[in-house]
């Protein structure tokens, strides 16, 4: 465990878990399920987000047996090598995430705002802010996560204006369609709820871990009714066949609100939308640099490098990826992996981990 | 002292940086805001696009100016207006965009494409029928602005005071794409040098195929709408006694008892109304009892008229489709289609005449 003074109340582990959560893939991800549950896939939300509060439950069991971060968990069970690579594995998924949700922010930028914005220029700015985060240490990470969820919060208001709009008939019927559709909805929601992981990383600065558990399910449960309101707003108020033509179905929400002193409210949506993503980025840069420094015994003072060194893969990846294509088959790898580690490695982790100290405890005793 | 100077040089970075972001400046006096597109066919894949845009004179007048080219597709014809304009023409501000009556009989989704990829244009714009040659009626100025706003406010407000349904950008696409309900426009005419709401276009997917007359506007919303209200209406009574009146409350229920077979489907309807006018002095009670029930006649006789006539033509603009649809589970586009045109549809209406204004 860390020292008292790099710790943070347990209360703002419900604004880490919930604020890393909520991304860009607010703004889409009504096309993936609807393609499969249609008008019932509210209801995959929900069921998601039971498999996700299920999964928090197993990391935390995982987590309080060893009181240490995932690093130190791989380096117990498979020694040094093994659970170096494991970790690497880990640290790239992080990175990932960041590269991903500031890839795909500025792709929206581009599309929606500014077709011609210079991206490194972009990139930079927002990176400097980034940098200044990840040096500052964790409390000013908690920080950032803290003013990402309650600053822009006004923002999930504004999908009230497309109320007038909505023909709630369109939940109806209840139930059409099959239980294998409805599972193959849950799976694809189930990667709008990533990137809650990095909990793995930053439990040994929580100061009473056990305390915290119920605020990372409240964080856990925060993230979903928000899915499921802006959910059932969209499937009031596109129909079927006209929700799979939007890639933003969010987005083109704004579109039909009418103010008197803006005319598209796009441009204030989205930029307000940085603030949602900056500690996305921010706590996935962090846990890829703490990971880094961990693994390879780095000083605190050489933090500043890695964190760097980091940031500038981040930003070199990001400016490479171009085109919907490549942002789509990134976003589909990222998936992937990220539902491998968390939904599948995970709960094997834990189980191994129970199961080795039962034989490592069973051969003490015959000892 | 060394830490707030790095920090000043990031700061400064940050600025200094924000000018290097490549974004397009669009300062309004420098651009040509179009309020009004119209689109309309010359040939089979020929678009003849007609922009309005208000020119501000010195005075404070605004000035309607229009320009009409041609080209494969509506972008290119921006592209060739801009050619011929003092300011580059942006659609940021377009507030309505018509459609040449024979072109909307052609089929108009591929012309919505343009309004509907771009992220300058909003959802809440509003489309309507032209009846006549959008150049020759747009050159023409109506008010003391140009002929978009004008168009716009001219919707807006029917829309508002329930005259008219309730339609934009968004509602057409919904009604467009969604299975089991077909779109409405309303359709604009020239009128002795005046712009006027003719009557509602019905549509078959994207392609005009009939009309509702003003006369029957009044059931149409009256059918359109759950909960309704301000719509008007006036009509003979058998006595040759004259009655307008407005509806200030009105339910309609659908009563579907088995979806998906050709069993019948009630609409019942309840309708609250104040008397606004009258022809023959003073309303007492029997008099009161005499219109609802003659009111009650009208609205489930012209309310039958519309739906038959829909069913005619083998279209839904009521979205009748749709509340079966959500009444079942055995949904099936092709075989409701079938059903729908032989479906025995009554209208059961309720009316209530609350007020009869300051006199009796």
């Amino acid at each position: 465990m860390e020292e008292k003074e790099f710790q943070i109340s347990p209360f703002l582990v419900f604004f880490l878990i919930h604020s890393v959560q909520l991304g860009v893939g607010v703004f889409g991800f009504q096309r993936t399920i609807m393609k499969s549950a249609g008008n019932d896939s509210w209801m995959t939300v929900i069921g998601a987000g039971i498999a996700v509060s299920m999964i928090i439950w197993i990391m935390y069991l995982l987590l309080n047996r060893h009181q240490k971060d995932l690093i130190g968990i791989h380096r117990d069970l498979f020694g040094k090598w093994i659970g170096g690579f494991l970790s690497l594995i880990w640290i790239v998924y992080w990175l990932l995430i960041g590269i991903i949700v500031l890839r795909s922010y500025i792709e929206i930028v581009q599309v929606w705002l500014f077709p011609m914005i210079n991206m490194i220029t972009f990139c930079i700015i927002l990176l400097i802010l980034v940098y200044y985060c990840v040096t500052g240490g964790f409390r000013i990470v908690t920080g950032i996560s803290f003013l990402g969820v309650l600053i822009p919060f006004y923002i999930f208001f504004t999908f009230l204006f497309p109320i007038e709009y909505i023909h709630f008939r369109n939940l109806l019927p209840v139930w059409n369609h099959s239980v294998k559709e409805l599972t193959l909805a849950t799976k694809d929601m189930l990667l709008s709820y990533l990137g809650f992981s990095t909990l793995l990383i930053y439990y040994p600065y929580l100061k009473h871990p056990k305390k915290s558990q119920k605020w990372a399910h409240l964080g856990n449960l925060l993230t979903g009714v928000i899915y499921l309101f802006i959910l059932i707003i969209s499937i009031g108020f596109y129909s079927e066949n006209q929700i799979s033509r939007h890639t933003w179905a969010t987005l083109s929400m704004w579109k039909i609100v009418e103010l008197p002193f803006v005319e598209r409210f796009e441009y204030i949506g989205i930029t307000s939308w940085i603030l949602i993503i900056l500690p996305n980025i921010c706590l996935s840069v962090w846990a890829a640099t703490k990971g880094v420094q961990t693994i390879f015994h780095i000083k605190q003072k050489k933090v500043v490098i890695v964190s760097v060194v980091i940031l500038f893969i981040l930003l070199g990846s990001t400016v490479a990826i171009e085109g919907r294509e490549n942002i789509e088959n990134l976003n589909k790898f990222m998936s992937l992996l990220g539902l491998c580690l968390v939904f599948m490695y995970i709960p094997f982790l834990t189980l191994l981990s129970f199961l080795l100290s039962k034989i490592r405890r069973g051969n003490i005793g015959k000892a | 002292m060394g830490k707030l100077k790095r920090m000043m040089q990031i700061l400064l970075l940050s600025v200094l940086l924000t000018g290097c972001m490549n974004i397009d400046q669009r300062i309004l006096d420098d651009v040509q805001l179009v309020t009004g597109a119209a689109y309309r066919y010359v040939d089979d894949d020929i678009i003849e696009l007609t922009t309005v845009f208000p020119n501000y004179q010195p005075d404070g007048s605004v000035k309607n100016e229009t320009l009409t080219t041609t080209a494969i597709l509506n972008k290119e014809n921006r592209d060739k207006q801009s050619l011929q304009s003092e300011k580059p023409m942006v659609s940021g501000k377009l507030e309505v965009a018509l459609y040449e009556r024979e072109t909307a009989e052609k089929g108009i989704v591929d012309l919505l494409d343009t309004l509907a990829r771009d992220p300058s244009i909003g959802a809440n714009i509003y489309l309507a029928i032209l009846d006549g040659n959008p150049k020759v009626v747009l050159s023409k100025q109506y008010g003391n602005m140009d002929n978009g706003i004008f168009l716009s406010n001219l919707i807006e407000q029917n829309v508002e005071t329930g005259l008219i349904h309730k339609t934009n950008l968004h509602i057409f696409k919904y009604k467009l794409y969604a299975e089991g309900i077909d779109p409405m426009l309303p359709i604009i005419e020239q009128k002795e040098g005046k712009l006027n709401i003719k009557a509602i276009g019905l549509f078959e997917d994207d392609k005009l195929v009939d009309q509702i007359e003003q006369e029957k506007f009044f059931f149409l919303t009256l059918l359109l709408v759950h909960k309704g209200q301000k719509d008007t209406y006036a009509f003979k009574t058998k006595e040759e006694k004259k009655v307008s009146i407005v509806n200030i409350k009105s339910v309609r229920k659908y009563d579907i008892p088995e979806p998906m077979t050709n069993a019948e489907i009630k609409i019942n309807m309840d309708v609250k109304a104040i008397i606004r006018e009258y022809s023959d002095g003073t309303l007492n009670k029997q008099k009161i009892k005499k219109i609802e029930n003659e009111l009650k006649d009208e609205i489930e006789k012209n309310s039958e008229e519309i739906i038959q006539q829909f069913q005619e033509k083998g279209i839904d603009p009521l979205g009748i489709g749709e509340e079966v649809r959500t009444r079942t589970r055995k949904w099936d586009q092709k075989k409701w289609k079938q059903l729908y045109p032989d479906i025995k549809i009554t209208v059961r209406a309720k009316v209530k005449i609350m007020e009869t204004g300051v006199i009796e």
